[in-house]
């Protein structure tokens, strides 16, 4: 559904009442959506496959994917599949939106958030190595001044 | 936050911050939030530089008991980016640069 309804932002082909016109498809440049990432390399594959076949002409847009971490339990992202999926973004040229919560989370979100993008780059060509975006602010802002 | 800006390919997005803050901080004005704001964005320049940072809105969880959320949050970056004493380019990759080389954009209209 997240696809479809992209694809029509994308293409610029909206349904009636959907909030946007075919000329904005110019605005959207990029799409980042949800993948299951911890299921490993092969299953990503699967999956962005997938999307791929769903998304047709707007899969180009697609520059990357995100999964939420920050009510995940502690260890979720540096499990093995988890990094293996980080692994196979890189090589495919995908970004990963990271998202981790130091506020309501723990500051161990933001330790471990070092180890993982350490572990998914060990070893891995400069080139093929997985760009991590910092998507969420919010984790900084210490519990101090609020 | 220095340890994570010395990993190789991390950008940072400037975002999710309303949904962060109680009600009386979220309706204030831009300025204010911006002072309440300041040491972290602070910090944040120091360890990634503009070149690794990019805007972001956060939309539509912003505007989630916030009027004029993007608006806001829009202005609350652009006094930063004055405040820097950030250059014409270092601002542009703020607002566009460091997004379109982080997500590799090439198709631009």
């Amino acid at each position: 559904m997240e696809v479809d309804w992209l694809k029509r932002i994308a293409l610029g082909t909206p349904k009636a009442g959907e909030g946007h016109t075919s000329e904005h498809k110019n605005l959207c440049l990029a799409i980042i959506r949800w993948a299951p990432v911890p299921s490993g390399a092969k299953v990503l594959e699967r999956y962005v496959d997938e999307v791929e076949k769903h998304a047709e002409g707007s899969f180009g847009k697609i520059k990357g994917f995100r999964y939420l971490l920050q009510d995940k339990p502690k260890g979720t992202m540096l499990q093995e599949g988890f990094i293996e999926g980080l692994k196979w973004l890189g090589k495919k040229g995908f970004v990963f939106d990271l998202g981790v919560d130091q506020h309501n989370g723990g500051k161990w979100q933001l330790e471990e958030a070092v180890e993982m993008i350490e572990k998914a780059h060990e070893g891995v060509d400069e080139q093929e190595k997985v760009t991590f975006i910092i998507s969420e602010f919010s984790f900084y802002v210490g519990p101090q001044i609020w | 936050m220095f340890r994570l800006s010395k990993c190789s390919k991390t950008f940072m997005k400037l975002s999710g911050c309303f949904s962060e803050m109680p009600d009386k901080l979220k309706t204030a004005p831009a300025d204010e939030i911006f002072l309440a704001l300041q040491p972290y964005l602070v910090v944040i320049l120091a360890t990634f530089g503009p070149f690794r940072i990019m805007f972001g809105s956060d939309w539509p969880v912003c505007t989630v008991g916030v009027d004029d959320a993007w608006k806001k949050w829009r202005q609350i970056v652009a006094r930063f980016c004055d405040l820097a004493s950030l250059s014409k380019e270092e601002q542009i990759m703020i607002w566009s640069g460091t997004a379109i080389r982080a997500y590799g954009i090439t198709e631009l209209i």
